[in-house]
């Protein structure tokens, strides 16, 4: 909320100037109130003054410019005019040689060959409104020479407020007022009220009737006759626009200005658009139709809380008055509305409708509902004073059951409990008082305290204890040390282990990142899990939850390929969402994504790409820093999203733990990537298993000295390194410790079906050191297998 | 026959005249490979008298280590002279680092220095029933982000949680207090993005319960917290603020680690930033899991994870986050 400290001043006697504004932001802070912005507004007139148009008459060169003889009070000057209302006669604001108008210097100067030596200005070139149909006018009273300061220049600092949702009642000058007045230590000033009624009692001009007196617990109004609709005075336009609000008449911005005065909204209805002079308040029908003064028709339901005359709706309760019913110039009779309505009725008005107004925003967080007196009797008595008129005896106010001040105790001991130190009691008392908070001691451990039901956020004892804490200051808070306890709680398996996968990754040199879960639907479509949707989202890069870590991944990788990074390897862990079989699922996801240039060109090495064997290398380094144990690979049931050909499943018995291999092309082409593209998915919960699986032993190491062996094998191109090492393997038994394919050639030698591999055999015995008979005996056993069993040739 | 004595003397200037690497190669496969000079002679030991054997075994093992270590020496020295010359300002080989991402790099300092401060670390689901997101935490009918438009909704009562407070619920609801927990993790709002703004965003929350918890406590408790974080002179201040789920309530900021107060363009001139929320658990939030709030009392805070990392690596754009531009990531 916006506050003009000029406004404020009225309320409360403090000063507040470009000196002290930035200590009383500091303690607005303190107090629960945090500035957002702090004006410095200076409207100031430097060589402008009133004049006095002596004379005109017809420039001889153009029609549509006048030559005036203009009296500034210390000469008189000749000024070229343009305006279409310039008059002999007429009293004017002038600017001078060498003042600012528009970010325009004015110079004496020969218009059309005529001279010029100022200029007659128009509102909108003082800053006063938009108004430039022609030059303004000013009193004629007002003596030629007068510098425009004096009349129009103004000062102020304006502040918006934070005001928290829960302090509805700081939304007003008044109530916020009494929080500063609190704060300064000054008094809270009252406005006072001059009321002169006459004629008939209102209630017997207006009949009123709550058909839902739970959804309008009360509805009061008063009538105020033979007005005259004009625009606001000055000082009344400067409170509206000085907070950004533009001035209407003088009875809107009236009652306008009495809602940001009281924080209370009002409303005022021309009386003669009443029809049957009856005011009923009821839910709309299913169905019915209404035109808000902003011209939009809207289909209301049950729950809308509506005002109506005898025939008709004139408006959308507490939030926004119907298109026909406004105070107009043509208005005669006005009808103020000062109502308190049910909260959550508000909200469901401006939930359907979606319009929030002022009004609405006062009587969703809860206004005072016991303070509609003051509130009519203020805003009729000003009405009167600025619009005449008559107001009507007495006030039309059907209150059926009135709503009771809660008392709440404040136990002394409670406060110390939660706050950790103590706040004497007559503080308390003191500080509660000050904000209309009436307090007593109840006994020595309790306060009573009566909320006043402009404070609705106080509900119970805690709401009290906080205020307590508030007013006592929030900069005095002790701070106590910290109890460094540590208490048994269940281990967080998951969690601890997704920090180990992160580990593992970015020890094989990959970079982690962390992407959005919303994505765009289309990219959902290749993955298998069943993807969820969001119901309102802001755009369409968000309307479904990603279904595969490899989404995201892929998306970044586009957005890198695009921006020209050449090098791309890169993990990724967090949620994935889907709909299995009992609704939604989320579960946690661990992938990995290699394409692009492994290592660049350099002077003693040759550009190398990314292909198939770096992702199964990071598979193979990446499980086997979970143990030593049999994981299998697998080529069959890949999913689509991946390359048949050229994908693998990882499995841990018969379960599938992990995929890897590159991405199918036609999923690459959905993502715009042209690039070969690796990756590795695996979900969390089944590396979790395998983890907790983990017989974590260390073999025990042999003695003597290794062997190595090379063994070249001539195969059909068909047969997998796989199928013949896991025999070797078999063959050899335990005393092979390792075998690894070293060499791989094809080519004429070999014919054109065929290739040759190199196999590495690393051989170790535990009991002895090998004699070359030794090794000659295991390694013609081999042979013999490969020979005989799978009928291979060795070269 | 030559002595013991003179064949030393004589394989000992021989080496000494190697003049180059390759010489003195040669004079070690003269003397010391397996049929060089000295070792052949160690092969006749079993010729020798047996009342002699001892001294002609030592004095050749003798000979044999002397030479080895002469020959030892002038290669090192020759090597020196002869070695090709290397570009030693050449790039050395690539290897790759990897990295974390700088808003878990921030989590994880987070949960370490939590962990020491006795906290555990607890997570939760990211969609949601309305019930952990908003009633059990007292969030009134009327708080903006229960509007369908402001959070992100997959199914009627099912959402992207808005806050991990959640997680605080279900750690309630599981067991009896005392609960010592944080919970850090992801969450939604929907949202315009800007350059201070993001649809998901991380956050990380704590709770503790227990007899005899206080406001003061909660002060002392990030106190500490950012001390760890930002250097023992830290200051923090409270500043009140409405939470539906806390009472009383707090911002809280503390003094800029950089400027230590008086002001600069990171806090913007005030000396202070503004760090995160906190306040005492609303009874009604204790009373929604069966804690007696008469017995029990909680605090619980809110850290942005976001605005740390933003202002630990001067990140000036919340979006740099997701956008993972590896030339970003690169740096951390
Ligand atoms: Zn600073």
């Amino acid at each position: 909320m916006k506050i003009s400290s000029n406004w404020l001043k009225k309320y409360i006697d403090h000063d507040i100037n470009e000196s002290n504004i930035d200590g009383i932001v500091k303690k607005l802070a303190i107090l629960g109130f945090e500035t957002e912005t702090v004006e410095h507004i200076k409207r100031e007139y430097d060589k402008f003054v009133v004049g006095k148009i002596l004379e005109c008459s017809k420039h001889p060169n153009a029609d549509k410019l006048t030559l005036c003889k203009v009296d500034t009070g210390s000469e008189i000057l000749p000024i070229v005019c343009g305006a279409p209302n310039v008059k002999a006669g007429q009293t004017v604001p002038v600017a001078l040689e060498g003042s600012k108008v528009k970010d325009f210097i004015i110079k004496r100067s020969k218009l059309r060959g005529e001279e010029s030596c100022g200029m007659i200005c128009a509102e909108d070139e003082l800053g006063l409104s938009d108004d430039h149909s022609g030059i303004m006018t000013l009193d004629d009273n007002i003596k030629a020479g007068t510098p425009l300061n004096d009349l129009f220049g103004y000062e102020d600092i304006v502040f918006e407020l934070e005001v928290t949702a829960n302090r509805a009642d700081a939304l007003g000058y008044l109530g916020f007022g009494r929080e500063y007045a609190f704060m300064t230590g000054s008094e809270l000033i009252i406005p006072e009220i001059k009321l002169q009624e006459s004629g008939e009692h209102t209630s017997d001009s207006v009949k009123i009737e709550i058909k839902d007196p739970e959804a309008c617990p009360r509805y009061c109004a008063r009538l105020i006759k033979n007005v005259q609709i004009k625009e606001s005075p000055a000082w009344l336009k400067e409170r509206l626009t000085s907070i950004g609000l533009r001035p209407i008449n003088n009875v809107v911005d009236l009652t306008n200005f009495v809602m940001l005065e009281t924080g209370h909204p009002l409303h005022a209805f021309d009386f003669n658009n009443i029809e049957g002079k009856k005011i009923v308040v009821r839910k709309a029908v299913t169905g019915e139709k209404f035109i808000t003064l902003d011209g939009k028709e809207y289909e209301l339901n049950d729950k809308i809380l509506m005002i109506c005359d005898a025939v008709k709706p004139v408006a959308l309760a507490g939030v926004m008055g119907g298109l026909h019913s406004g105070v107009t110039e043509k208005t005669t009779d006005v009808l103020l509305e000062v109502a308190y309505f049910n909260l959550a009725d508000i909200r469901e008005t401006v939930k359907y409708t979606n319009i929030h107004t002022d009004s609405s925003k006062r009587f969703e967080r809860g206004v005072d509902p016991n303070d509609a007196e003051f509130i009519a009797d203020r805003a009729a008595s000003l009405i009167n004073e600025l619009a005449g008129g008559e107001i009507l005896t007495g006030r039309a106010d059907v209150y059926p059951s009135n709503i009771e001040q809660k008392v709440i105790d404040l136990r002394l001991s409670r406060t110390e409990k939660v706050l950790g130190f103590n706040i004497p009691a007559d503080d308390i008392v003191r500080t509660f008082n000050k904000i209309a908070l009436k307090t007593s001691v109840k006994d020595a451990d309790t306060l009573s305290v009566t909320v006043p039901t402009f404070r609705p956020d106080i509900t119970r004892e805690i709401d009290l204890i906080e205020e307590a804490v508030r007013l006592y200051g929030y900069d005095r808070i002790p701070e106590m040390a910290f109890s460094n306890v540590s208490l048994e709680s269940d281990e967080n398996l998951e969690e601890e282990l997704i920090d180990q996968i992160r580990g593992r990754f970015k020890d094989l040199g990959l970079v982690e990142t962390v992407s959005k879960s919303m994505v765009d639907r289309k990219f959902c479509s290749v993955f298998e899990r069943k993807p969820v949707r969001i119901e309102h989202p802001l755009n369409e890069e968000m309307n479904h939850l990603r279904n595969s870590i490899l989404l995201s991944l892929l998306q970044t990788a586009d957005r890198n390929i695009r921006r020209k990074n050449e090098k791309i390897n890169i993990f990724e862990t967090g949620k994935i969402f889907y709909y299995g079989d009992d609704g939604i699922n989320e579960i946690n996801s661990a992938g990995v994504l290699i394409t692009g240039i492994n290592r660049a060109q350099s002077w003693n090495e040759l550009e190398l790409k990314y292909d198939f064997y770096d992702i199964k290398g990071i598979a193979e380094s990446f499980f086997c820093g979970f143990g030593k144990y049999s994981l299998k690979y697998d080529g069959s049931d890949i999913p689509a999203y991946f390359d048949k050909d050229r994908a693998v499943s990882v499995c841990f018995g018969d379960k599938k733990i992990a995929v890897f291999g590159k991405i199918s092309a036609n999923t690459a082409s959905l993502f715009e990537i042209k690039q070969e593209v690796y990756c590795l998915e695996a979900d969390i919960p089944e590396i979790l298993e395998l983890a907790g699986k983990t017989p974590s032993l260390i073999s025990e190491l042999s003695k003597f000295p290794r062997v190595i062996k090379d063994i070249s094998v001539l195969m059909d191109i068909s047969v997998d390194a796989e199928a013949v090492s896991s025999f070797i393997k078999k063959t050899a038994g335990k005393e092979l410790t390792d075998i690894t394919v070293v060499d791989i050639y094809r080519g004429e030698q070999v014919g054109k079906d065929k290739k040759s591999y190199t196999f590495r055999m690393s051989f170790q015995s535990f009991e002895k050191t090998y004699t070359d008979k030794d090794i000659e005996k295991l390694l013609d056993k081999i042979i013999k297998g490969l020979k005989n069993d799978l009928n291979l040739e060795i070269r | 026959m030559e002595s013991l004595q003179q064949i030393k003397e004589r394989i000992i200037n021989d080496i000494n005249n190697s003049a180059n690497f390759a010489e003195t190669e040669e004079k070690r496969i003269k003397y010391l490979s397996k049929k060089g000079e000295i070792m052949l002679l160690l092969d006749q030991i079993k010729e020798v008298p047996v009342s002699d054997r001892k001294e002609f075994g030592q004095v050749l093992n003798a000979l044999k280590d002397e030479a080895l270590s002469l020959i030892n020496g002038l290669k090192e020295k020759y090597s020196e002279k002869v070695s090709e010359k290397i570009d030693l300002t050449l790039p050395g080989r690539k290897y790759d680092t990897g990295s974390y991402h700088p808003l878990n790099l921030m989590k994880d300092e987070l949960k370490k220095i939590f962990r020491q401060m006795g906290f555990s670390v607890a997570s939760g689901p990211e969609v949601e029933t309305e019930y952990y997101i908003f009633d059990a935490l007292n969030m009134p009918s009327w708080h903006p982000a229960r509007k369908v438009t402001d959070s992100l909704y997959v199914e009627k009562d099912k959402l992207l949680r808005t806050e991990t407070s959640s997680v605080q619920i279900r750690t309630m609801e599981k067991g009896k207090p005392p609960f010592r927990i944080i919970s850090p993790g992801r969450v939604y709002r929907n949202e315009k993005e800007n350059a201070t703004h993001t649809a998901m965003f991380h956050q990380c929350e704590g709770l503790y319960v227990n007899k005899g918890v206080t406001f003061s406590e909660l002060k002392g408790t990030l106190k500490e917290f950012f001390k760890t974080l930002y250097g023992k002179d830290t200051v923090v201040r409270f500043r009140p603020h409405y939470f539906p789920f806390t009472e009383p309530s707090a911002e809280v900021d503390v003094s800029c680690f950089k400027c230590k107060g008086k002001g600069c363009a990171l806090c913007k001139k005030s000396g202070w930033l503004e760090l995160g929320g906190c306040g005492m658990v609303h009874p009604k939030v204790l009373e929604n899991v069966g804690i007696d709030s008469e017995i029990y009392t909680g605090f619980a805070f809110g850290l942005g994870i976001e605005r740390l990392a933003m202002l630990k690596y001067s990140v000036n754009d919340i979006r740099s986050f997701t956008e993972n531009d590896l030339r970003f990531l690169d740096q951390f």
